[in-house]
């Protein structure tokens, strides 16, 4: 137990050392693959997620600028992952397995795995068109280091989940989950964008018309009909929708009197329009 | 039908042609006159002074006294002239507050440790003093933004502001003016912009490392429209978007250009690596430059507002945001900075000759910073000066009690400038009047153009006034040393009696139910446990905070509280209704939901004050919030009634060489560096000094 207890302790520091520091677990590929062999696939399955949970926590405190989009989908994972970890914690309380899957799950806790995993996924997913994004300030050295540990370890988790179940059945359950999970972000995102809206809507007409494209969004939970996930899947392309976006794309900063100044202007600015254009990604690949 | 009656009563007694004439002692200088002050009778008009004129003996005022709608403005409504008559001053403007937050009393951890706002405003242990206590309850629902406006509003208007900056919404007819509000003046002149800030540390080092070294000359001096020359040449260095140049880059349709995203993701190949922050930069922050500089630049603008170099002087980043505005073109007649600590002698000259203003908080200055503003040398290169009172967590109540902090601070001249003698009372009443009506452009009084200005008595000019008791026979002395919130007698904002004196008021001709009384404080709920409140977090959804901030209005209606009068107004004070219920939408909404109407102080007060004593998130989170940060009193509206405020303020600078007022502890050295290391201070402006090199 005092074994793991020092490697976590080491893991940890190591997460989350300097920029500078030559220690750092994975600043090159070879300190990385060193870090995964030697010290992370030694630790019990129980230890590799308490590791994983400290690890998101302290991104998820370390995240400079909270006025960026990067900020409000990675809180979304934290919180999601808060949940899964809870459960997972007490699955693996009763296993001694060095996997990060053990074998000895039922299904339904291996699922609750594979929605652990599709959590972080989701998050990936959005967090590609961020990286991809010009306009959206990127996330510290640190942090992107952190997250290429996360990767390591969820992509580690999902080939030991891959191992237990046949394809099309895992491409099934993940289908669905994806699309829970890409539905819980658009009503995340959404909420964001209702917050702020009325900075670049003035007009009643307008704010209707977000009102009336809300509610189409809100009203269409696909995991619950086929009707309904054709109607969101086809919600970019509806009239109402298009206008909507056209509206709220490439907006100005808003002017903030608030004490919290530029970073307000960014916060109000970034959570309608990088929300939206988002909630638009999702939608198109839903 | 008796309420309809009342109702329609009150509807056409605020439409109808409103006229009321008032005698006063106006100081001599409105009426061209030598002398301190002069018995007149002021006539007002809806929202305009329509005359005013001296009363030169006592048969001209017992002439006036015979008609009923005069109104003798003394204690006893003698009609001598030889009685002690109130006087009549402009309405005192604020050019600087954050309106939602003061609802939360003087942050007591502020010692004068920081170097700027970037340093506190990420700080730990402040985000638990404000944010644990503004949230969650702030967002349950837009009734809670109106109520904690509001609240700002009538803060400000007891102790006699009748035009406040900030950023509030859902006050449209409640009160006072709101600065940036165009309906607030009878002009042509465009909107009052006043945006926290126009230089974006996190965002200018493109301007810093890619534009400066294009921009400047040799020296100290900077290109001519270099700004735009520099930008257009790294945008033709970096992108092929053809057409862009030094004169046409701020065009519309160029600027509609730079804010494609497709269109500057696909051509701006042309090299790589981009320099850090360029696309970021073109797309975001070069548009709000360019619009600032056109209206800035245009006939009819009025002004912009914004905080810049709000730190220690000797702060190095403090000390480039000027040289940031310089860069972008931006010294520009019209544009007013807040605070400006950082800014040098040589930045003084420039504004100065630029018609450049500023606005000095020194009570949140010597705060935050134990430094403030070089107002000597500000003053020796005419730059105008007026005064704001930034916000209650680190500010003052309102104007009328900064100039308290300003008189001292000038009485105590920490620097021997010998500032008595420039900044006389006369002076510092002009920072709260005159100045700051000229720094936004409306003390222009020229009514056969359709400017009626304001920060002044003069007939035409907008009828936003206070009476105020007569404490001395200097009026600015008056004022500015010896009136508080009980020498506030009527406040009449643009021809609109709001605030005062119940019997000034019943001379105006309102009744009972058309006003209320504002006397006592509630500082705690007595009967309930606190805890048994329930609580909603931040997560929830739109709707079951709406609804939880339902229930939580009712409960506040049912609770006992405890009431404090420690201010003892010998004639009581209240507020006249307004007519902003029906015009808008969250307010009558919330009125219907709830019976609450957010017309009234009262409903106000218990819906702030159940949301402040049991809705925060230091009090009810224990994983996000801190116990120790928590309120357990709520503010009250007057200072009188706030021991702690009145305290701290009255205590905080001393006239004299008193070595052990607050002010002076706060600059010893060794304090700083105590707290400054104690705290973990010195990231913030570590990483702003490196992301600007010299």
């Amino acid at each position: 137990m005092l074994r793991y207890l020092i490697l976590l302790i080491v893991l940890v520091s190591c997460a989350t050392h300097s920029p500078q520091s030559n220690r750092s677990i994975s600043s090159t590929s070879q300190n990385y693959s060193n870090f995964d062999n030697n010290d992370l696939l030694n630790l019990e399955s129980l230890e590799k997620v308490k590791y994983t949970e400290s690890l998101i926590k302290k991104t998820y405190k370390e995240v400079e600028n909270r006025s960026e989009p990067f900020y409000f989908i990675f809180k979304e994972f934290y919180f999601n992952s808060r949940k899964k970890i809870k459960k997972l914690k007490v699955i693996l309380e009763k296993t001694s397995s060095e996997r990060y899957v053990p074998f000895e799950l039922t299904d339904n806790e291996k699922r609750q795995f594979l929605e652990y995993i599709t959590t972080y996924n989701n998050f990936n997913f959005l967090n590609q068109y961020l990286k991809n994004s010009l306009i959206v300030n990127q996330p510290s050295a640190r942090t992107k280091r952190n997250l290429a540990v996360l990767d390591f370890i969820f992509s580690n988790s999902y080939s030991n989940i891959k191992e237990e179940y046949p394809k099309r059945k895992l491409s099934r359950m993940q289908k669905k989950l994806n699309l829970k999970y890409k539905y819980q972000s658009i009503r995340y995102l959404l909420s964001k964008v209702e917050k702020n809206i009325q900075y670049f809507l003035k007009t009643n007409k307008d704010l209707k018309l977000a009102t009336i494209v809300a509610n189409k969004i809100k009203k269409s939970s696909p995991t619950r009909s086929w009707s309904n996930y054709r109607r969101l899947k086809y919600l970019p392309r509806h009239y109402l929708y298009q206008r909507l976006k056209k509206k709220l794309s490439n907006l100005s900063l808003p002017e903030s009197g608030e004490i919290e100044g530029g970073d307000r202007s960014f916060e109000i600015v970034m959570s309608v329009q990088l929300s939206l254009e988002l909630i638009d990604y999702l939608l198109v690949n839903i | 039908m008796k309420s309809f009656i009342l109702l329609l009563a009150f509807f056409s007694f605020n439409s109808i042609t409103w006229g009321i004439t008032l005698i006063g002692k106006v100081p001599g200088k409105y009426l061209k006159l030598n002398t301190s002050s002069v018995l007149s009778k002021i006539v007002i008009e809806d929202k305009l002074i329509k005359s005013i004129v001296k009363i030169n003996s006592q048969k001209e005022l017992n002439k006036l006294a015979q008609s009923n709608d005069v109104i003798m403005l003394n204690k006893s409504g003698s009609k001598s002239i030889k009685s002690n008559f109130d006087y009549i001053l402009p309405g005192l403007i604020d050019l600087h507050n954050h309106t939602k937050q003061n609802n939360i009393g003087v942050w007591s951890l502020a010692k004068g440790q920081f170097k700027n706002r970037f340093e506190w405003r990420k700080w730990s242990a402040y985000k638990y003093s404000v944010s644990g206590n503004m949230n969650p309850w702030i967002s349950y629902g837009k009734a809670n933004e109106c109520a904690a406006f509001r609240w700002s509003e009538m803060q400000a208007m007891v102790i006699g502001t009748t035009y406040l900056q900030g950023p509030s919404s859902c006050i449209k007819d409640f009160t006072i003016n709101q600065v940036e509000d165009n309906n607030s003046y009878i002009s042509k002149k465009g909107k009052v912009g006043a945006p926290t800030d126009l230089i974006y540390p996190n965002e200018m080092v493109f301007v810093w490392n890619e534009l400066r070294p294009l921009i400047k000359k040799k020296g100290d001096s900077y290109e001519e429209n270099g700004y735009e020359k520099a930008l257009a040449f790294k945008i033709n260095e970096y992108c092929d978007i053809p057409g862009i140049n030094a004169e046409n880059i701020n065009s519309p349709q160029n600027l509609r250009k730079l804010k494609d995203k497709a269109l500057l993701k696909s051509k701006c190949i042309k090299k790589s690596p981009l320099p850090k922050k360029f696309i970021r930069y073109i797309y975001w922050i070069h548009p709000t430059i360019a619009s600032k500089k056109k209206y800035l630049k245009s006939e009819g603008r009025s002004a912009v507002i914004a905080h810049l170099a709000e730190g220690r002087r000797d702060d190095y980043y403090n000390q480039k945001e000027f040289e940031l505005i310089k860069l972008l073109g931006l010294d520009l007649p019209g544009l007013n900075f807040v605070h400006g600590v950082g800014l040098s002698t040589k930045d003084f000259k420039l504004m100065g000759s630029k018609n450049m203003g500023l606005i000095w908080s020194p009570f949140s200055n010597l705060l935050l910073y134990g430094q403030t503003l070089d107002i000597f040398n500000a003053k020796k290169n005419n730059v105008t000066l007026a005064l704001g009172s930034d916000w209650l967590p680190t500010g003052t109540r309102g104007v009328l009690d900064e100039l308290k902090i300003a008189a001292k601070y000038i009485d105590k001249d920490p620097e021997n400038r010998d500032l008595k003698n420039i900044f006389n009372d006369e002076e510092l009443f002009k920072m709260v009047t005159e100045n700051p009506a000229k720094l936004i452009n409306h003390f222009e009084n020229n009514p056969n153009i359709g400017e009626h200005g304001i920060g002044q008595i003069t007939a035409g000019a907008m009828a936003s006034f206070i009476v105020t008791s007569n404490l001395d026979s200097n009026p600015f002395t008056s004022l500015v040393r010896k009136t508080s919130a009980k020498d506030i007698n009527l406040v009449i904002a643009n021809g609109k009696p709001v605030y005062g004196n119940i019997n000034y008021i019943k001379k105006l001709g309102f009744s009972e139910n058309q006003f209320e009384y504002m006397n006592h404080h509630i500082d705690k709920i007595s009967d309930y446990n606190l805890s048994s409140i329930p609580y909603l977090k931040s997560s929830e959804s739109k709707e079951a905070k709406y609804k939880h901030l339902v229930e939580l209005a009712s409960l506040s209606k049912k609770l006992k509280y405890n009431i404090v009068d420690n201010c003892n107004f010998k004639i009581p004070k209240v507020l006249i209704h307004q007519d902003s219920f029906s015009k808008n939408k969250y307010v009558s909404q919330f009125f219907r939901d709830t019976n609450m109407n957010l017309d009234r102080f009262e409903d106000i007060r218990k819906l702030i004050a159940i949301n402040i004593l049991s809705q925060t998130r230091n009090l009810r989170d224990s994983k996000k919030g801190k116990k120790k940060y928590m309120l357990s009193t709520f503010i009250s509206m007057y200072s009188c009634d706030d021991i702690s405020y009145t305290k701290r303020t009255n205590g905080f600078i001393s006239s004299i060489a008193d070595k052990n007022d607050e002010f002076s502890i706060n600059r010893l050295p060794k304090n700083v560096l105590k707290l400054r290391t104690e705290s973990n201070l010195g990231r913030v402006p570590a990483n702003l000094e490196k992301n600007y090199p010299k």
